[in-house]
């Protein structure tokens, strides 16, 4: 996948923008701000937009802005962390499986299926009861409810080029298992699980966001969206800047990663690449 | 003097369906002279490819092995452990397969593999230059016109004659002893498959290793192999000397076959046909397998039929074998 196709394609294009400027605001706008994140100042809570605070401020008085991009950024980070563990185990998982069959294969994908069996929602609230509160076990969550995802796509790729001639060639030729499962067959079936793992990523978000603000993930005053939504609708007759800006960050963090996602599925289907 | 390189005892290999056990390859023995290229015929569904995985172990699992033994270099190879075998492969075996282009990973290049192969065998440590000056070495000798360039390449950007000449090229960069070459020529245009068979025959020469090389033609068993096998539903039914065979066929099926290929040579209206077909792969015990086929069928071919050596040529698997003038095939 070239760099001049992926620019050709609107909806990549698109997608790797707004990604982009997702992550330079969140990685470098809380430095751009005056304010810091936890900085109370009760003279001035719930205040509307001003030159001083452009979003607001929530009721403690913390600058709303400040507060998203900080918060979008430990919910992005928690959530890439999640994803990626959930990466690791479910590609491992699904190549060995995939490239073995027998009984191996059908415990792995019966497991699979069991965590398939529970809405993601459900499933991540569960493991949080069981596993109590905090950013760690949000990430393990997240890692659990994407984990079974990733290991399906990967098995069920692996069968598919399984029996290629240069799989059998390098076996021919003295690689052992581990070389041939991720040097000779990841890379050829990188494309589904790397769209994968942007929206996984992107749903990862929604679901940290949805723990914090039932009370179950991040605790405050450590900011994540999902609790500066909680603290916003509290007051979101009188003050609705506060749940609507780390509404929408959650909008356009789904949004990038999404149509980013789509864009690589599309460039990388070969019947789609005709249009040059 | 000849050494024996490969010696094969017994060899019968079955795969285990759901409805039934099916035989595909039965009672095979044979041996490989070192520097030597035994042809091995048959047409599709005669067991000649599952007969050379089986002495790779490249058969899926379903399959079921047994051998006497497989003596490679005096040693029995059929008793090794899995991880004790994958030392041999590459570095003593080595195979060809049909589909070059499908032989190298889509996306990896020309380059990478060699790279992969040379760390593999020379170790991880291996100079990266050394090992890529060794593989532009090994291309030219494939005749591969610019190396450098080709290196660089994906497997999509080439010709399917240029690749598997670089397949070749690649084998060859681990100098294995014993290289299975399974229809190497088979998708490929007439030109280049002449291209292709002449490399072989340099290499043949420039190299100590041996071949098997299989293939359902035999004009090109006759250009390259110094010795056949030909089998026919599983089982042997001839082999012995190219030379001989291809002169005084003895066994009915064989006679067909040269018989074709002579009339392909030649110029005919019409090609005789050796008609029906090879069967499902399940066998009456009793009978000579090619006996539905056979032109000179009798009642004494209703048991089974044992391979038997006929003066002056190998082995024949055919009560018929060695009677006479009436066996030799005039163009």
């Amino acid at each position: 996948m070239k760099l001049k196709h992926f620019l050709h394609n609107r909806t990549a294009l698109a997608g790797l923008t707004i990604t982009t400027l997702f992550l330079l605001a969140v990685f470098f706008g809380p430095m751009l701000s005056k304010w810091s994140s936890n900085q109370h100042d009760f003279m001035n809570a719930l205040q509307p937009p001003s030159w001083a605070h452009p979003f607001g401020t929530d009721s403690l008085g913390r600058d709303v802005i400040t507060r998203v991009l900080e918060g979008a950024r430990i919910s992005l980070l928690i959530s890439v962390a999640g994803v990626f563990a959930a990466m690791v185990f479910g590609i491992t998982a699904g190549l060995y499986s995939g490239f073995h069959g027998g009984w191996m294969d059908v415990i792995v994908m019966r497991v699979v299926d069991l965590l398939f069996a529970f809405p993601a929602f459900v499933l991540a609230l569960f493991l949080m009861v069981a596993l109590g509160y905090g950013v760690t076990n949000v990430a393990l969550a997240i890692m659990l409810v994407y984990l079974p995802i990733f290991a399906r796509i990967t098995r069920n790729m692996t069968e598919t080029v399984r029996n290629d001639a240069y799989v059998q060639a390098a076996q021919v030729m003295g690689q052992g298992t581990p070389r041939i499962l991720f040097r000779e067959i990841l890379p050829n079936i990188s494309a589904p699980i790397l769209v994968q793992a942007t929206i996984a990523v992107a749903f990862g978000i929604v679901i940290e966001s949805g723990l914090s603000f039932i009370g179950l993930g991040v605790q405050p005053p450590t900011p994540s969206l999902g609790v500066i939504m909680a603290d916003g609708q509290e007051y979101f007759r009188r003050s609705p800047w506060v749940l609507t800006l780390s509404g929408l960050s959650v909008t356009v963090a789904l949004l990038g990663l999404n149509l980013l996602g789509d864009g690589i599925r599309d460039l990388s289907d070969p019947r789609l690449k005709v249009r040059e | 003097m000849t050494e024996t390189l490969l010696e094969v005892n017994d060899l019968n290999v079955a795969f285990r369906l759901a409805s039934a056990n099916l035989t595909v390859s039965s009672d095979v023995s044979f041996s490989v002279d070192r520097g030597k290229v035994l042809g091995l015929i048959g047409e599709s569904g005669s067991g000649k490819t599952v007969t050379s995985k089986a002495i790779l172990r490249l058969l899926p699992k379903n399959a079921s092995l047994e051998a006497n033994a497989i003596r490679f270099k005096g040693r029995d190879i059929s008793t090794l452990t899995e991880a004790e075998f994958n030392r041999l492969r590459g570095t003593e075996l080595a195979m060809i397969f049909q589909d070059p282009v499908g032989s190298f990973n889509p996306v990896k290049t020309i380059g990478w593999h060699f790279r992969t192969v040379g760390k593999l065998h020379r170790g991880a440590g291996a100079p990266r230059g050394e090992i890529m000056k060794e593989a532009k070495e090994v291309l030219a000798k494939a005749d591969i016109a610019d190396p450098e360039n080709a290196l660089r390449k994906y497997p999509h950007q080439m010709s399917g004659g240029m690749l598997q000449r670089c397949l070749i090229a690649l084998v060859m960069f681990s100098k294995p002893s014993l290289i299975v070459a399974d229809e190497p020529t088979t998708n490929l245009d007439n030109l280049v498959e002449r291209q292709i068979l002449d490399l072989f025959d340099k290499l043949r020469r420039e190299t100590d290793a041996s071949f098997i090389f299989i293939t359902h033609d035999m004009t090109i068993a006759e250009m390259i192999s110094d010795s056949v096998i030909v089998m026919y539903a599983g089982q042997i039914v001839e082999q012995g000397p190219t030379e001989a065979l291809m002169r005084r066929p003895q066994h009915p099926y064989t006679q067909g076959l040269v018989r074709t290929a002579r009339e392909l040579e030649g110029e005919v209206e019409t090609l005789t046909e050796i008609s029906g077909e090879i069967g499902t792969g399940v066998h009456p015990e009793n009978r000579c397998r090619f006996a539905p086929r056979c032109p000179l069928y009798e009642t004494a071919c209703d048991h089974a039929i044992a391979l038997r050596p006929v003066e002056g040529h190998g082995l024949v698997r055919c009560i018929k074998a060695g009677q006479g003038a009436a066996n030799e095939v005039t163009p």
